[in-house]
């Protein structure tokens, strides 16, 4: 399937009459090579890892390389682009663990800077949360790194721009016609604020979702939320038995983020967003799913297992963005999950050193802390 | 010109009105000589007259609609932000993420703030109050802010009447502190029209911190659509 999807856009890419006869060609590309080494502090008194079964190790590394590309050209308003954005990641430096993928890899047309048509694997943005976005059905950002580059979603994507909005209609294709995706996304934009409502065909699964944002002189605000009539959380059961999300009742479920950023001044700032899941453990629900691990730690999630999740932090950067130090901490208010994570980024030309340690304060955590040094180039 | 002067004071003391109204709107001259639709800008941070930071700009504008790409360094390449006056927007391509700026944050990491660079319309945030001629050829316009909206809450311009030109400005903040400097260096083109190709900007609250501005290949008109200076258009 995916060698289909990729020979579709090598061929709409050398179809293009654009790129023998047009006008203003377009090139451009970019290496980016990432180095993420990882202290694991594993928690040993984690029912979940017991004698470490997981077999974490202590020490881990990651070294990845981002070559983009983009190509393209422009012919009196009509301009054809092919976007390729490739992954080469090798685990623990062993030979045998290169894989190669490519992140993004689309064609788009655009007319007039006005309606654009595109073909392909793109990354999807929907949402205003910094954190969380559950109008992004597809992919969820690492809360501890929201600047990690994200896997593309093969789609069909028609986009019509206004000058007070746009509208966004998309086919996500899979293997049968019958299981492809659609949505529909009306984006607003007025004085201080955007807005956007949508909806999508998902699995035969409805979702409406909203997204809105104010941005005043020192702060911004913001919320996303939807309903769906599906879940992707896993329920606890009597006696600790799971019950699979398929098995869940057919009914509508919630699930809202809001948050609000602050500037002090040019050197400050800080940021509280807060997530709703309607879906996920209620307090007596923690409390069977504690009782009965490691029987159900399918339910664990790092951050949160309950309805309610709060995320805080603040900044404190060098005048001149060369630094930046944040004190991050994420709270469940129902599983009472706690994590405590300090990040300094550094910045020089197209070097970046980015250290951070995430450290868990709950029991069955599987690991203490980690802590991260992620060293970066730009070329 | 020093009685047209004289004129414009006793017309604002005694009715108050606006002293564009008598003579030359200085607030339009200022920005019809700043404006323009396209430019390649280089900017570069100074710290103890050592570069510490620099950044590649493509800078386009229509009207009060403004909006930038990063081109340079490659850590920031593929950034884009825009000012569509009441909404500022930052596009970053690792995750292909639009968030909203609010619109006092400082420009990454420089002397200038978003303000100074995505909003500079005189005539639009200023009222003109005074003006004075010491040195018989360059004028000082004093001019008061509109709102407690806009950044600075008093403006001193220095305006070359001969070339309709401004060199260079002074920010106040409500308190009459100087807040900033800014200077303007001019280059005559091959068609004999003045364009601006360099901008000093001092922030005088830091010490020995200063950020250049230089301004190539500018066009007064450039041919984007208006869909071009909007949220949708961010992300394309």
């Amino acid at each position: 399937m995916k060698s289909v999807k990729y020979g579709i856009h090598i061929l709409l890419f050398s179809l293009s009459p654009l790129l023998s006869n047009g006008q203003s060609a377009i090139w451009e590309y970019l290496l980016i090579a990432e180095s993420k080494n990882q202290y694991n502090h594993r928690n040993k008194a984690s029912v979940i890892n017991k004698d470490n079964r997981m077999k974490i190790d202590e020490l881990s590394s990651t070294t990845e390389l981002y070559p983009i590309v983009t190509a393209g050209n422009e012919w009196d308003g009509l301009r054809n682009t092919l976007q390729a954005e490739g992954n080469m990641t090798n685990y623990n430096f062993d030979k045998d663990s290169v894989r190669f993928t490519f992140r993004e890899l689309y064609t788009r047309f655009s007319w007039k800077d006005r309606h654009h048509w595109t073909v392909g694997k793109k990354r999807l943005d929907w949402g205003t949360g910094m954190l969380w976005n559950p109008t992004n059905f597809y992919i969820q950002k690492d809360p501890f790194r929201t600047q990690n580059r994200l896997e593309g979603i093969f789609q069909l994507n028609y986009t019509c721009l206004f000058t007070a909005g746009s509208l966004e209609v998309y086919v996500f294709p899979e293997k049968k016609t019958k299981d492809f995706s659609y949505s529909l996304r009306y984006t607003y934009t007025g004085e201080r604020i955007d807005a956007s409502v949508s909806f999508l065909e998902y699995a035969r699964r409805q979702q409406i979702g909203y997204d809105i944002s104010y941005g005043g002189d020192r702060f911004t605000a913001y919320a996303e939320g939807v309903f769906r009539n599906y879940s992707r959380s896993y329920r606890v059961g009597k006696e600790g038995g799971l019950i699979p999300p398929r098995n869940r009742a057919a009914r509508f479920y919630s699930e809202i983020v809001s948050g609000a950023s602050y500037t002090f001044n040019a050197s400050s700032g800080a940021r509280l967003e807060y997530r709703f899941r309607e879906d996920y453990l209620n307090r007596e629900e923690v409390a069977d799913f504690k009782k009965y691990l490691p029987l159900n730690s399918i339910i664990y999630d790092p951050v949160s297992v309950g309805k309610h999740t709060l995320y805080a932090s603040a900044e404190i950067k060098d005048m001149y963005d060369r630094f930046n130090l944040q004190a991050r901490i994420f709270f469940d208010l129902f599983s009472n999950q706690l994590i405590v994570s300090p990040l300094f980024v550094w910045k020089k030309d197209n070097f970046q050193i980015e250290f951070s340690s995430v450290i868990f304060a709950d029991s069955p955590a599987v690991f203490k802390s980690q802590t991260t040094l992620l060293l970066s180039c730009h070329f | 010109m020093k009685a047209l002067f004289i004129t414009i004071a006793i017309l604002y003391i005694s009715t108050n009105l606006s002293v564009q109204a008598a003579g030359p709107d200085f607030l339009a001259l200022i920005d019809k000589s700043l404006y323009v639709e396209y430019a390649g800008i280089r900017m570069e941070i100074y710290k103890n007259n050592k570069l510490i930071k620099y950044y590649g700009i493509e800078f386009y504008r229509k009207e009060a609609k403004m909006r930038m790409e990063f081109v340079e360094p490659a850590v920031e390449k593929g950034r884009r932000i825009l000012n569509d006056e009441s909404n500022m927007w930052m596009y970053m391509p690792r995750t292909s993420k639009v968030i909203k700026l609010p619109l006092r944050q400082a420009f990454m990491g420089s002397d200038a703030s978003n303000r100074d660079l995505m909003r500079i319309e005189f005539a639009k945030d200023y009222d003109l109050v005074a003006g004075e001629q010491p040195d018989g050829a360059i004028l000082q316009l004093e001019l008061k802010a509109k709102s407690l909206s806009v950044s600075y809450n008093k403006v001193v311009v220095f305006f070359d009447p001969k070339r309709n030109i401004p060199l260079g400005q002074k920010m106040f903040s409500l308190s009459g502190k100087l807040i900033k400097t800014i200077e303007y260096i001019y280059k005559e083109q091959p068609d004999n029209t003045l364009y601006m190709s360099e901008m000093i900007i001092k922030d005088e609250l830091m010490n020995n911190s200063f950020t250049k501005m230089y301004y190539e290949n500018c066009k007064r008109r450039q041919n984007k659509p208006d869909v071009f200076f909007t949220l949708g258009s961010l992300k394309q």
